[in-house]
């Protein structure tokens, strides 16, 4: 072998050293996947439209079960806003997890299917060895500018998604924590307090109703016991999105050591957690 | 009103109910069948107007997440077109390589390589063209 081939094939390796090891952006990845469950929030939100129509069964004046029909309807209508922001938000954490994978920067088997084609056709004017160096080369070259690139695009994603994400989870923490809660807790109220007027009725000497009644609390037992199962849910779900929040502040906090080990801990925790949460959320189911 | 405002009044709705349910509790001997009843349809309509504006105050944020919903499917879109982008830079540097073999069969005048060489130029050029969407 001549001076200047051994000196190509030396260049060759070095610069394949030097452009391989993409930095590994794994953690972020599962971290975006796992928070784009709709699953727990779909659901609430359906309760949280259902709420006002199973008051209906407590009502004791017709226009009473008007209006709880009226407000049901709003509700449906706010059903679609609703889940355009668990979208909105599912769509932005789809891509943030594609730009984090590894298979972006991957370049498959074109270069070496491309390089094996080559020696085929040059038969024993190229060597094996020679083919490999410079597909690996040319792979390393490809995979190292497409790394810079998502890398870039990647940062800029978090640095002006933060903001949105930020105010998105607030408002919808809002809806599961305040406004979904609240509908069923006032649920278990509003059966409570209808029964405790049925009660003291019942019990009037004029009055024999306890037959109907009994029937009636079992009835509201079942009630109740799904109405806590579903406040739970909120609560599950809102830490849930605590952590989807902070998780997302975290890479905006660390934007230029988003393959740092500490950080990619951290990431990796959040999503353990919002794991565990989503189990417990399913738990209740 | 706001949200916020939406919110506390519904929890004053469901407050008071709560207290008219207990004025039930303890004067239960002494109120009539029919006072009860009336009290139950106040609670009753306390009820009606706490739903009414629990569904106020999530119509209020939802108005108030739009502009952050519209900044964040936009930047979705930025993201996707990114990715379009740096596949597409991997195309590039494919077909780069397979004009460096060109060029290098042509150097060496070796027709079967540059032959080849074409074969690949092509196929790069085509795969770069290719819609990823589709």
């Amino acid at each position: 072998m001549n001076i200047r081939l051994k000196q190509t094939r030396l260049l060759a390796v070095s610069l394949t050293l030097l452009f391989t090891g993409c930095a590994d952006l794994g953690a972020i990845k599962d971290f975006a996947a796992i928070s784009t469950d709709a699953t727990a929030y779909t659901n609430l939100t359906r309760e949280w439209v259902h709420s006002a129509e199973r008051q209906e069964i407590d009502a004791v004046k017709q226009d009473q079960v008007n209006a709880f029909r009226a407000t049901a309807a709003r509700r449906a209508r706010q059903q679609k806003g609703l889940l355009e922001l668990h979208a909105g938000l599912s769509g932005y954490m789809t891509v943030l997890g594609k730009l984090a994978g590894d298979d972006i920067v991957s370049n498959g088997d074109t270069i070496t299917g491309l390089a094996s084609a080559v020696q085929k056709a040059a038969g024993d004017r190229i060597t094996a060895a020679d083919v490999n160096a410079a597909s690996a080369l040319a792979d390393a070259v490809a995979a190292a500018v497409k790394d810079a690139i998502r890398q870039r695009a990647l940062r800029s994603l978090i640095r002006d998604g933060n903001a949105p994400v930020q105010k998105l989870t607030r408002l919808m923490r809002n809806f599961v924590s305040k406004d979904f809660k609240s509908s069923f807790k006032q649920e278990i109220d509003f059966i409570d307090q209808t029964f405790i007027g049925f009660d003291a009725i019942a019990q009037k000497p004029e009055q024999r109703l306890d037959a109907s009644l009994k029937l009636l609390r079992e009835r509201d037992y079942e009630r109740k016991q799904a109405l806590l199962a579903k406040i739970s849910q909120c609560d599950a779900y809102d830490k849930t999105l605590e952590s989807i929040a902070a998780g997302h502040q975290e890479l905006f906090n660390n934007l230029d050591k988003l393959s740092k080990k500490e950080v990619k801990q951290t990431i990796a925790a959040y999503k353990d957690k919002i794991k565990s949460l989503y189990n417990a959320i399913k738990a209740l189911n | 009103m706001n949200a916020d405002q939406a919110r506390q009044l519904a929890e004053s709705f469901d407050s008071v109910a709560t207290n008219v349910s207990k004025y039930i509790s303890d004067n239960r001997q002494t109120l009539k069948p029919g006072e009860i009843l009336a009290l139950v349809e106040q609670i009753g309509d306390l009820h009606v107007a706490a739903t009414k504006v629990q569904t106020d105050a999530v119509d209020f944020d939802l108005a108030e997440a739009k502009t952050s919903l519209t900044a964040l499917k936009n930047l979705t879109v930025a993201g996707k077109k990114a990715i379009r982008d740096i596949d597409k830079v991997g195309k590039v540097i494919v077909l780069l390589t397979t004009l460096v073999t060109l060029a290098g069969a042509v150097a060496a005048q070796n027709p079967a390589l540059a032959a080849q060489s074409i074969i690949a130029v092509v196929g790069a050029i085509k795969d770069l063209n290719e819609d990823p969407d589709k």
